[in-house]
């Protein structure tokens, strides 16, 4: 991924609430993505997230994006399209 | 004279595996069409050599990849380049182009339709995956309930594509069954799986991209 937001720049309470949505997920669940196919599974997504690592960041990113399109309005919006 | 399409199945890793199985459904559609004929280059086959060969050799209207790749390459088989920006994209000219990657939306799939690439759909941004590793069979894969939330709607654009459909027509179906998978994650009330890829698939849609001749079809 390469998402707008740099390592270091992702406030601790983004951080903090993916990794709150990664504990909900099922430990089998595996995600993927990037140029190598990398897999991670849930507990290693948490470690990615956690050590702040450009992984870990972009999955942060894509995740705050989605909540952040639910709390606005965007994503009700672009549903009722 | 049939009308020609050529796959890339890598299926190298768990991802491209994936991709594999779903394609597998996707060209159900045309093995249904008496006048349709698909050229799938499988496994160690997947490479540029043959991809150059079989494009000239055969001249697809519809070339649809499955891998990995960037912002200026496209990956087969162990992730070796089959198509790269500014150097052998003009292998796409005169055909729809449908990649299934990371990133390749972004400088790639421009210079493929600026090379003459009738049309180009593909993602801007990384292509984001989830699926359930409890699911380690092909069979488990192919109905893998959390990878079919992902990967549908992707292959609503490619399923739309080898019927006929119009580019535009199929990146809207891709995109509207993206809609419909996040109102029923939404509406349901799961929220162990609106957690699981309630982002991936948000993330997938807003990255798609439709370059080139919309009213393009194969």
């Amino acid at each position: 991924m390469s998402g707008d937001e740099k390592a270091g720049t992702v406030p601790e309470e983004a951080i903090q609430t993916v990794l709150w949505r990664l504990d909900v997920c099922s430990p089998s669940i595996v995600y993927s993505s990037g140029a190598d196919g990398q897999t991670y599974t849930r507990d290693e997504m948490k470690k990615e997230v956690a050590a702040h690592s450009a992984t870990g960041i972009d999955f942060v990113n894509a995740e705050i994006d989605f909540l952040r399109a639910q709390a606005s309005g965007e994503l009700a919006a672009l549903l009722a399209q | 004279m049939p009308k020609i399409i050529v796959v890339t199945n890598p299926a190298h890793d768990e991802v491209t595996t994936y991709f594999g199985i779903w394609m597998e459904k996707a060209l159900l559609v045309a093995h249904g069409q008496a006048d349709t004929r698909v050229i799938t280059l499988n496994g160690a086959s997947a490479n540029r050599t043959e991809l150059e060969r079989v494009v000239a050799e055969h001249k697809p209207g519809l070339v649809l990849f499955n891998g990995h790749g960037n912002a200026s390459a496209m990956g087969g088989f162990a992730n070796a380049v089959l198509v790269a920006a500014h150097d052998n994209e003009n292998v796409l000219s005169g055909t729809i182009t449908h990649m299934l990657a990371c990133d390749a939306g972004l400088t790639l799939g421009p210079r493929v339709v600026q090379l003459g690439g009738r049309a180009f759909l593909g993602y801007a941004k990384p292509y984001l995956l989830v699926h359930d590793e409890l699911c380690d069979t092909a069979e488990r894969r192919e109905s893998d309930p959390v990878a079919t939330l992902v990967l549908g709607p992707a292959f609503g654009a490619v399923t739309a594509l080898i019927r006929g459909a119009t580019a535009r027509q199929a990146f809207m179906e891709s995109q509207e069954r993206h809609k419909e998978t996040l109102r029923m994650l939404i509406s349901h009330g799961n929220q162990k799986l609106l957690a699981e890829v309630g982002g991936a698939v948000f993330h997938n849609m807003k990255c798609q991209v439709l370059l080139g001749a919309e009213d393009a079809a194969f």
